[in-house]
């Protein structure tokens, strides 16, 4: 978020806290109401072994977080959603990801989350929370050889 | 017989032994006869005999007894001791002073409240400078559905929570 840290580091600059917190507390109404949503689907299985080099920084995250050992990138799906509006993703296995925006508060976008099987029924539904940059990862729908791990995150 | 400065000399060497009542009588007598016509020599058997009663006065003024001098370096560390103790006393009521002075209300409440502000001030602006190290993700709720459980697991702080679907049995990893 280039425009908080821009707003810290003139804070930090010029002194008091006090105009640090008036800072932050002041609406930002120059952000549009719009959350780019991003959504890396991975394939891991233990056939074979390796991470797709595309996953760039999650890689370490998926090595902490999980022990396959084999992770493919099949797609990264990304786009905008206004708040309200569904954002729609095409998941492997005939299932469907949709995130809807639905607050943008203090920095964090809160986002209801869901998992949808082939026929349209709701196999997962999640409200989070997220900073810009942060990630989740969704996993567990089963392809073969492996699983799905969606890591959703939004800026 | 001498001549006048040989006499002077034999004075000068035989000074000590006349005005100690040391010399011989033929000695006694030709000394007396010199510095009866010699100022010189008078004067310095004058002024030795000044220094010499000096000396016997000093020698004579009365020394410490035993007893005072046992007692004199203890009564030295004693004082020392009470000197030490009352600089001590002097920083404690400093100290003293310094907290009644910081526990009034009109320092106390306005020290607290400047302190408040700065811990929410860098807790603030550690969480806007380095946002990767505040918690970047909450799950706020999470339900599966009619033919699906799911499970939420998060590692820690720093990582990233992990939303596991298990869909007509699929296991986890």
């Amino acid at each position: 978020m280039p425009a908080t840290r821009t707003w810290g580091a003139l804070a930090l600059r010029g002194g008091g806290p006090l105009l640090l917190l008036a800072l932050l507390a002041a609406p930002r109404g120059g952000q549009a109401a719009t959350v780019q949503i991003r959504a890396d689907v991975i394939l891991a299985s233990n056939q074979g072994t390796g991470i797709d080099e595309r996953l760039g920084a999650a890689a370490k995250q998926l090595g902490d977080a999980f022990k396959y050992s084999r992770y493919e990138l099949q797609s990264s799906p990304s786009g905008a959603a206004q708040l309200g509006q569904p954002w729609q993703a095409a998941l492997p296995g005939g299932r469907t990801l949709e995130v809807t925006p639905t607050a943008i508060a203090e920095g964090n976008y809160v986002l209801q989350v869901r998992v949808l099987g082939p026929k349209g029924d709701p196999v997962m539904t999640s409200s989070v929370r997220l900073r810009p940059g942060g990630s989740v990862f969704i996993g567990g729908p089963p392809h073969p050889p492996g699983v799905l791990i969606i890591a959703l995150s939004a800026s | 017989m001498f001549s006048g400065t040989q006499m002077c000399e034999d004075v000068a060497r035989r000074l000590e032994e006349y005005l100690d009542g040391e010399a011989p009588p033929s000695a006694r007598a030709r000394i007396e006869a010199h510095l009866e016509g010699c100022q010189r020599c008078r004067q310095a058997g004058d002024t030795l005999r000044d220094l010499r009663a000096a000396v016997r006065e000093a020698a004579g003024q009365p020394s410490l007894t035993p007893a005072e001098a046992a007692a004199f370096w203890p009564a030295v560390r004693a004082r020392l001791r009470e000197a030490e103790a009352e600089a001590e006393r002097r920083s404690l009521a400093g100290a003293a002073r310094a907290v009644a002075l910081w526990l009034r209300p009109a320092v106390l409440l306005p020290a607290l409240a400047v302190l408040v502000g700065v811990i929410l001030g860098v807790s603030v602006l550690h969480n806007e400078l380095w946002p990767e190290t505040a918690e970047a993700v909450q799950v706020v709720s999470l339900e599966g559905g009619a033919s699906s459980t799911v499970m939420l697991m998060h590692e820690g702080r720093g990582k990233p929570p992990v939303i596991w679907i298990f869909e007509d049995g699929a296991g986890a990893n």
